[in-house]
């Protein structure tokens, strides 16, 4: 299978602390890849690196055959035009409505008129079952329904790399798992590549074509579903005695 | 308590060092893409049409009590005929630039900072990032292009209160005729003495803006840390531009002198 994105090598570290240790990871077109983890590890750290928010320490990151890791700032601008993040706080900006936020990425980047703009938030928000909040301020929603605004600013300008920060952290099961049927439906849609990082294991496995165990500064494990769940790991173990009711996707 | 120095130094050489290559990616970031006119305007209101008003007052009552000091404490002495010209004099070289950057920073560069830091602790500006938008292009240029505009002209605006408030009083107040308060001013004010308000001004404009964004920028720690990153904000400020007013008011004396005397 072809791979968008090869990592290889990769450290980062904060001071004394080194959250990256030599992380090796290879995405394939078309997958969603989740990546588990306790919390703190640094998965985060790894999507704000691929997406070029932050540079690492050493090692190397390439998408789609360039190396994100050592384009200037003009070029990197360039280079992740073709990717989107959901963050953990959904990042919507705070001073504009929902429309505005759907709609920055097209005003920025595209000639589109305003009618055809106006015609895609639309839709995006319809995707998302935010129709009618157009006019609101994010301030108005509930977190949930943030997460949703977020995730129709990347279903607006319908990016080919989506990485998810954390998408059901600090929501109700409920509304988490319409956050994961919305994060499968989003990539049947855009038909792109995804990164989810997550430590909810529900959601993980209702999403994910591989799964990955990020630990001390690496993927420890990677496999699909099925077989991730028999890897005789503490962490693994502990997650699945844990595991209940789970409604998989495939 | 040597390596707290040590750690100090350090820590103060990384700021000046971070600040100086902020401002050097401001200026190319503006340079290189000039932000779009909506969000000049935006700032050009936010800094220097909602400023007016506090300005005008400030500028104002301090020309009300240049000139009712100058005329009880040189009248006595059979000065009381210069009182036009310190007013003025005052008001161009020193007190208008400076009390306009003072109030301005208070104002809105506090809020600038708040704003930039809290758009930092909650991702906002890595959101930008992320749909390959320069959050210095976005945010910082726009607000360093209505600082370099603003401030000046808030600065002749607060000028011109002042003179305004000085002669006021000293015609109402001390019944002193309008040309005794005006006529030396086209003897002894020179467009030198303009020229060094203006340049101030500028100085004071860019220094202020760029201070409360890079502080804004570097925001960390949530709520405490935005209103660290403001109260730090509005003190560097302040001590940079009284600071810099030393410097620049003897550098551009010199350079005066020099040029009388060639």
């Amino acid at each position: 299978m072809k791979e968008r994105i090869r990592i290889r090598k990769l450290y980062k570290s904060y001071g004394k602390n080194t959250v990256l240790k030599d992380l090796n990871l290879d995405v394939h077109a078309g997958e969603i890849l989740v990546i588990l983890g306790r919390s703190g590890v640094g998965k985060s750290v790894l999507l704000r690196q691929i997406i070029g928010i932050e540079k690492p320490d050493s090692g190397s990151i390439e998408v789609d055959g360039m190396m994100i890791s050592s384009l200037k700032k003009s070029e990197l601008y360039e280079a992740v035009k073709n990717m989107g993040m959901l963050f953990q706080s959904s990042a919507l900006f705070d001073s504009m409505t929902i429309e505005e936020n759907t709609a920055f990425y097209l005003q920025q980047h595209t000639q589109l008129s305003p009618l055809a703009i106006a015609r895609k938030v639309e839709e995006a928000l319809t995707m998302v079952g935010l129709s009618g909040t157009e006019q609101k301020m994010p301030s108005d929603l509930s977190g949930g329904m943030r997460k949703r605004a977020g995730l129709a600013r990347l279903l607006a300008y319908r990016p080919s790399i989506l990485l998810y920060d954390e998408p059901t952290t600090g929501l109700d099961p409920i509304t988490a798992q319409q956050i994961s049927e919305l994060i499968v439906n989003t990539q049947n849609e855009l038909k792109g590549t995804s990164i989810v990082v997550t430590h909810d294991l529900h959601s993980a496995l209702y999403m994910a074509d591989r799964l990955a165990l990020h630990q001390d500064g690496q993927i420890v494990h990677l496999a699909k579903p099925g077989d991730f769940l028999n890897i005789d790991d503490p962490l693994i173990r502990g997650l699945r005695e844990n595991l209940t009711h789970v409604k998989r996707k495939k | 308590m040597l390596s707290a120095v040590k750690n100090q130094t350090l820590h103060v050489f990384e700021l000046v060092g971070g600040y100086i290559f902020f401002l050097l990616d401001v200026t190319r970031a503006t340079l290189r893409r000039p932000p779009s006119w909506t969000l000049i305007r935006e700032q050009l209101y936010h800094l220097g049409v909602m400023s007016f008003s506090v300005v005008a007052i400030t500028g104002f009552t301090t020309g009300f009590v240049l000139a009712a000091q100058s005329f009880y404490q040189l009248g006595e002495k059979g000065l009381a005929g210069v009182t036009g010209v310190l007013v003025a004099k005052s008001m161009i070289t020193e007190l208008g630039p400076i009390l306009t950057a003072l109030m301005v920073t208070g104002r809105v560069g506090a809020a600038m900072c708040a704003e930039l830091g809290t758009m930092k602790v909650t991702e906002q500006i890595d959101a930008l990032r992320s749909m390959a938008v320069d959050p210095l292009a976005y945010l910082v240029a726009p607000r360093f292009i209505a600082g370099f505009v603003m401030i000046p002209l808030l600065t002749l605006f607060s000028i011109m209160m002042g003179i305004f408030g000085g002669y006021l009083i000293a015609a109402s107040y001390f019944h002193m005729p309008t040309a005794t308060f005006l006529e030396p001013m086209k003897v002894h004010i020179s467009s030198f003495d303009v020229l060094t308000g203006m340049i101030k001004a500028f100085v004071f404009g860019v220094l202020l803006v760029t201070v409360c964004c890079f502080k804004g920028m570097k925001t960390t720690g949530g709520a405490a840390g935005v209103g660290r990153s403001t109260t730090q904000s509005v003190v560097t400020s302040y001590v940079l531009i009284l600071v810099s007013d030393f410097f620049l008011t003897m550098l551009l004396n010199m350079i005066h002198m020099k040029l009388r005397h060639l």
